[in-house]
């Protein structure tokens, strides 16, 4: 798998929108993805809050209102995190463990799932346009769902 | 010259058979009776620990030098593990926790009404702007009661954990990267540890980092290092004065090789029959009787002044000497310490066997004494038994009015190891390692309650500046609490919160299944403690007998304090020096000694009695012998503060040096060439004070504390056994 996302001066522009049985409507995220000097994915949220995020090989540190906290990652989402890292700068995704997928093609082009194993199971869902990943969705147990979807800026 | 040469051909063919069937132990719990617990361990828990600072300006050059080196001692057979951040919870700890959030942060009964629950809600979808909601997001939802928010909070922001910059722990004053090293659990080997400890430092040079260490494995191996260099640079100096001083006394290389042989002989026997009887020598074992079989030294000299008759008479005065100074050290046996105990039957061996070769071996034709004649020192001491008598009173007096703890540096690394440590221990701002508190209670609920009272006294001390920092169970803990309401009414109340929320009520029915499933969860048990390796730290602290929990309390206290300065008067709290144990163990050990070693001389004047015929001249000697002990006990107190085993056992072996010299020089003044007897008692003196000189010069703590007795008490024996107390006696 090649595609990768739009990227403008080595930024990937991204909306999330999250989806839980609790909430009335989803909410709604918006920013930028850029690659750091030392390769780690820095998710620099712009809407509704300003925060940073860097997603590093077991942990990831949040910069929220002047405040740093570094969070290890649990098991139970290591397979989003690494996933998110490798797809948004294809930077390795065909090196992830080999998991059965299948590409199939819809009307606005094609879509693939990642079934992940574990703590209630859940899925990951990639949808393009020939060599553009468009979004990523992170399917959970419980009708949750978190999609990021990449913007052409 | 032959039979010379035949027998240190046969004493080096002895030791070359004996060597690779000796084991020589440096195990600390041969250095205690009984209970062995007090002492801390080399071989488990917190003894395999290594925290590694590496210290540099730029963040991310120390940061990705902690990484490296991690990356690389993983590999390492010698390291379990190394991390240099709190790992990812495991799976089964994180399930762990979300089932038992109601008993490990209960929710008050404000905390389960609809207004609350909604208003946690309502940060709970807001929460979903933050990126780490994909991780606890739907948890908190899930949890309208807050508990399994507050346990996330307390994880962020532990207190006394070290601060990390990009997912790396930070030294506290922001100069350092923080390893955490589990070395693996192998027997301990000083020179093993040594090498990788260079190794790391190494490594952390080829980063540009300074790599310092802190642990118990790696200081203890530090520490031995720094004692067998300077040991055997004292030994080396030693020998050399010592041979050197020989050679010039006896005239003759041949001759001073001869006076070496029944040491030789003494030393092997002594570790052979010890081996044989005990499985092992111990290195104090093999450190007194090294020491004390200098005395051995002394017995061919002797042999080798007298000639004829007096020679006989030398010989059955040498076998009475080292026979009295055998028994006496024998009664060590009594202490019942592993390492005294062979140490008393090393010396009885090693005394035994090397008189007996000197009284056997025959004396070289060419042997000849050159020293002063020390009866010429002689002098009147009036009242000499009464000055004797004095100095014994003011010995006992001394050490009863005076004498406090005996001192710990025994287990002390030395001063240069010490000042690193206190430098690392600034940075690292860890718990103080002299005092914690203990806070018991029946059941954990009683605990955590006493822990939540102190807790207030804690604080109010952190505000005041009287402590930095704290780590208890109450902190990630919170009392248990009773919860009153029914599944039915928490549906209801989750139900009208999600509506003032805004959000959907249907929900309610998951977080209701998820509330009833945490009701029913056990909560914390004795067997979480050693199930969750994430716990470790935890199971370190708390203990459960069965019939009460205990935690020690760390605490962090302010620089530049040694004591807390603030009181704890809260139930079944109170504050405990960590280093009583060892004060402890030390006392014990030094009462066993002494008082064995007192009984031991006992036996061996009493023997000396019967081997002069004289229980006079034995009772003089003995007073003698307790007047030197009693000067240099006033000398010891006023110098040290304390006795040590060290000094005590030094002490010791001035009295076996003094009854040799007495009963060499009174008896056989009464001979007309008795000028020879002065000769090789002055040539002994001479030998014994280059080599506890040299000894008392040295930065090893046993090697001084020994040096300096022995040294000083003989100079007061010399002075007792010259002073006459008739007039004229002297001439």
């Amino acid at each position: 798998m090649q595609a990768e996302p739009i990227s403008v001066d080595g930024l990937v522009a991204y909306e999330e929108v999250i989806a839980h049985p609790a909430f009335g409507t989803a909410v709604r995220n918006g920013g930028v993805f850029e690659l750091t000097q030392n390769n780690s994915l820095l998710r620099r949220q712009t809407t509704p809050k300003a925060e940073e995020m860097t997603i590093g090989e077991e942990h990831i540190t949040i910069r929220r209102d002047g405040k740093e906290i570094t969070r290890a990652i649990p098991a139970r989402m290591s397979a989003f995190f690494t996933v998110l890292q490798a797809a948004v700068f294809n930077q390795g995704l065909s090196q992830l463990p080999p998991v059965p997928h299948r590409i199939r093609s819809t009307s606005q082009g094609w879509v693939t799932r990642i079934s992940l194993q574990g703590n209630g199971g859940g899925s990951i869902v990639f949808s393009g346009c020939g060599d553009i990943l468009q979004a990523i969705d992170l399917e959970m147990a419980g009708n949750q769902s978190r999609q990021i979807r990449f913007l052409a800026q | 010259m032959i039979r010379l040469l035949l027998a240190v051909l046969g004493l080096a063919g002895l030791l070359l058979l004996s060597l690779p069937w000796v084991t020589i132990s440096s195990d600390t719990e041969a250095l205690i009776a009984g209970d062995k617990t007090a002492l801390p361990s080399l071989t488990e828990g917190t003894g395999l620990d290594v925290l590694v600072a590496l210290s540099h300006p730029q963040v991310s050059l120390r940061n990705k030098a902690a990484k490296s080196i991690a990356n690389h001692l993983a590999q390492d057979p010698l390291v379990s593990s190394a991390i240099f951040s709190t790992p990812a919870p495991s799976e089964e700890f994180d399930s762990w926790i979300w089932e038992n959030r109601l008993h490990l942060a209960p929710p008050g009964q404000a905390d389960l009404e609809s207004q609350q629950m909604a208003q946690r809600l309502i940060e709970a979808k807001e929460y979903f702007s933050d990126a780490a909601s994909v991780i606890f997001g739907d948890r908190f939802l899930l949890d309208p009661t807050g508990s399994y928010w507050r346990i996330i909070q307390r994880f962020d922001s532990p207190r006394g954990a070290f601060p990390v910059a990009n997912g790396v722990w930070q030294s506290h004053d922001n100069t350092a990267a923080i390893l955490h090293i589990s070395l693996a659990e192998r027997p301990f080997d000083a020179r093993e540890l040594n090498e990788w400890s260079q190794k790391l430092r190494d490594l952390a040079a080829q980063e540009n980092v300074t790599a310092h260490l802190l642990g118990v494995r790696v200081i203890a191996a530090q520490t031995t290092q720094f004692n067998t260099l300077a040991s055997a640079r004292a030994s080396t100096i030693a020998t050399v004065l010592l041979i050197l001083w020989l050679v010039w006394s006896l005239r003759s290389l041949a001759v001073v090789g001869h006076v070496f042989i029944p040491l030789a002989l003494g030393v092997v026997s002594a570790i052979s029959v010890v081996n044989l009887v005990f499985g092992s020598v111990h290195i104090v074992a093999l450190a007194f009787g090294g020491v004390l079989l200098g005395l051995a030294l002394d017995y061919p000299i002797h042999v080798m002044a007298h000639e004829g008759n007096r020679r006989r008479r030398a010989h059955r005065l040498i076998l009475l000497g080292a026979a009295t100074t055998g028994i006496s050290f024998l009664a060590m046996v009594g202490s019942q310490v592993p390492a005294l105990m062979q140490a008393g039957l090393f010396i009885l061996v090693g005394l035994c066997v090397a008189a007996l070769a000197s009284v056997v071996m025959p004396v070289p034709p060419q042997a000849r004494l050159r020293g002063i004649t020390l009866s010429s020192f002689g002098f009147y001491l009036p009242a000499k038994a009464w000055i004797e008598t004095g100095l014994i009173v003011v010995g006992v007096a001394t050490v009863i009015l005076f004498n406090r703890q005996p001192p710990i540096t025994l287990f002390e690394p030395p001063q240069h190891i010490r000042t690193e440590l206190a430098e690392l221990n600034e940075k690292l701002a860890l718990p103080s390692s002299t005092y914690a508190i203990n806070v018991q209670g029946e059941t954990l609920e009683a605990l955590l309650q006493n822990e939540a009272k102190l807790a207030r006294v804690l604080e109010q001390a952190i505000e005041e500046g009287d402590l930095q920092s704290y780590q208890s169970l109450s902190q990630w803990l919170s009392p248990p609490q009773r919860l009153d309401t029914s599944a039915a009414e928490f549906t209801a109340n989750a139900e009208r919160a999600l509506k003032q929320a805004g959000m959907a009520p249907a929900f309610a029915e998951q977080q209701s299944i998820a509330f009833e499933r945490a009701l029913q969860a056990p909560g914390l048990r004795p067997t979480d403690l050693t199930r969750f390796s994430e716990l470790q730290g935890l199971a370190r602290r708390l203990s459960n007998s069965g019939l009460l929990w205990q935690e020690q309390i760390e605490l962090v206290l302010p620089k530049n304090t040694s004591e807390p300065q603030f009181a704890i008067t809260t139930p079944d709290a109170e504050l405990v020096d960590l280093l009583a144990p060892i004060r402890q163990t030390m006392t014990d050990l030094r009462s066993r000694v002494a008082s064995w070693l007192f009984a031991g001389l006992i036996c061996g004047m009493g023997l000396l009695a019967a081997g002069l015929g004289s229980g006079r001249d034995a009772l003089r000697i003995f007073r003698t012998c307790c007047a030197v002990l009693g000067g240099c006990a006033c000398i010891i107190i006023a110098v040290y503060g304390a006795f040590s085993i060290f000094h005590i056992v030094a002490m010791a072996l001035v009295v076996g040096i003094g009854v040799d010299y007495d009963l060499i020089l009174n008896g056989m003044k009464d001979d007309r060439e008795s000028t020879a007897s002065a000769k090789s008692v002055f040539i002994c003196a001479g030998s014994t004070m280059i080599a506890f000189l040299i000894m008392s010069l040295s930065e090893v703590q046993i090697l001084h504390q020994i040096g300096m007795t022995v040294f000083i008490g003989l100079i007061l024996m010399l002075f007792l056994t010259l002073a006459q107390p008739r007039r004229n006696e002297h001439q």
